[in-house]
C-alpha cells in the first residue's frame, strides 16, 4: 500500500524536477575584470563567500604587535635581567655621595633615572625656590592691598588719583592721532 | 620541618610532592643557578638618607619653604609610624595564626601593645583627612593639649 502511495508521489516529484545542468562556477556567478593573458585555462572565479577580513586584520596586528613590540621588548629584557642583574643593597660609604640613579635597584629603572628624568633633589630644590618667589609677590601684592584699602580708608592721600605716566604710550597715543588726521584730512591747509 | 642531616627521608608521599613540585622547579633553578646567575653583575644600591630639617613649630609662620620642607618631612614620618604599626599588628596576627583557638589568652600582651600603638597613631596622625599637612597636625596637637588642659587627660597615651 504504501508503495502505491510512493509511485504516485514519485510521478508528482518528477513533475517538479527541472531537468537543469547546474554549471560549474559558484552561484553562478563569473566575474570576469578584463581578459587577461593568463594560463588559467579559460576562467578565473572570484568566490561569494562571508568576510575574513576581520582574521586577516587580527594576524596582521598579532605579527606587528609581536615584531615591533614583544620581540626586541622582550630581548632587551632579557639581556638586562641576565647580563647585567638587579643591584646589591648596601650601606652608604662614608665619604661617598651617592648619584640620584644609585638610588633605584633594576637597570632599566636606572636607566631611565639617569638618562630620562632629573633629579628629584634637583626638582625639590627648584621646586623650593619657586614658591618662595611666589609668596614674595604675593606678599608685596598684599600689600599694594592693604595700602589702597587704607588710602581708601582714611581719605587722606593724594596718590590714590594717580596714575603713573608712561611716555611710551604718550607718543603712541600722538603718533596714532597724527595718523588719522593726515587719513581724515583735518591738517588741510591753504 | 625539615630535618637538617640526620637520617635520610624516606617516606614516599613527601617524595611524590617534591617530584610533581620539581618538574616546575628544577628547570627553573637550573637556568638561574648556571645561566643567568654567573653572568650577571655586582653593583650597589642606596637607600635615601634624609636630613632632619626644622619641624612645622621651629617655623616662622609666614615661613612657605620650611613649611613645605616640615610637611615632607611629616609625610615621611607618617609613612615610617604607618610601617612600624603594619609590623607590630603582623607580630599579633602571627601570634594568632599559630595560638589560633586560644589566641585570645596567649597573645594578649601582643594584643594590647598593638591597640597602644594604633592609638599612639591614630592621636598624631588620625582624622586628618586627604590634605594633612603638619600644619593640621600641629594644630590638632594644639587643640588636644587645650582639651586635655581643660577636661584632664585623654588616654594612657597622652600622659
Amino acid at each position: 500500500m504504501v508503495s502505491w502511495s510512493a509511485l504516485g508521489r514519485s510521478f508528482g516529484n518528477n513533475l517538479f524536477k527541472t531537468k537543469t545542468v547546474i554549471p560549474n562556477s559558484v552561484q553562478n556567478v563569473k566575474f570576469s575584470i578584463g581578459k587577461s593573458l593568463c594560463g588559467d585555462h579559460g576562467h578565473k572565479t572570484m568566490a561569494m563567500q562571508p568576510s575574513r577580513f576581520q582574521y586577516h586584520k587580527f594576524k596582521d596586528m598579532l605579527h606587528y604587535y609581536f615584531m615591533i613590540g614583544l620581540i626586541p621588548v622582550g630581548a632587551i629584557i632579557f639581556y638586562t635581567n641576565v647580563f647585567i642583574g638587579p643591584a646589591q643593597l648596601t650601606p652608604i660609604p662614608d665619604d661617598y655621595n651617592p648619584k640620584h640613579w644609585e638610588y633605584h635597584r633594576h637597570p632599566i629603572t636606572r636607566f631611565i633615572a639617569r638618562y630620562i628624568h632629573n633629579n628629584p633633589q634637583q626638582e625639590y630644590e627648584k621646586f623650593l625656590h619657586f614658591i618662595d618667589e611666589e609668596a614674595q609677590k604675593m606678599k608685596l601684592r598684599q600689600l599694594e592691598k592693604d595700602i589702597v584699602k587704607k588710602m581708601a580708608e582714611r581719605q587722606d592721600y593724594q596718590a590714590y588719583y594717580y596714575r603713573p605716566m608712561l611716555n611710551k604710550y604718550l607718543r603712541l597715543n600722538k603718533q596714532t592721532g597724527d595718523e588719522m588726521l593726515n587719513r581724515i584730512g583735518d591738517d588741510y591747509k591753504d | 620541618m625539615v630535618a637538617e642531616g640526620g637520617a635520610p627521608d624516606d617516606n614516599l608521599f613527601r617524595a611524590f610532592i617534591n617530584a610533581v613540585y620539581n618538574t616546575v622547579d628544577a628547570p627553573v633553578t637550573w637556568f638561574r643557578e648556571r645561566v643567568v646567575e654567573p653572568n650577571q653583575k655586582k653593583y650597589p644600591w642606596y637607600h635615601r638618607q634624609f636630613r632632619r630639617v626644622p619641624t612645622i613649630d621651629q617655623c616662622y609662620s609666614d615661613d612657605v619653604v620650611c613649611d613645605f620642607e616640615a610637611t615632607a618631612q611629616f609625610k615621611r614620618d607618617r609613612m615610617v609610624d604607618s610601617e612600624i604599626l603594619n609590623i607590630i599588628r603582623m607580630r599579633f596576627e602571627d601570634c594568632m595564626l599559630y595560638e589560633a583557638p586560644d589566641h585570645i589568652t596567649k597573645c594578649k600582651p601582643l594584643w594590647e601593645r598593638y591597640k597602644d600603638a594604633e592609638e599612639a597613631w591614630f592621636i598624631k596622625y588620625g582624622d586628618l583627612g586627604a590634605y594633612g599637612d603638619a600644619r593640621k597636625a600641629y594644630m590638632k596637637q594644639k587643640h588636644r593639649m587645650i582639651w586635655e588642659r581643660r577636661h584632664g587627660p585623654l588616654s594612657e597615651q597622652t600622659k
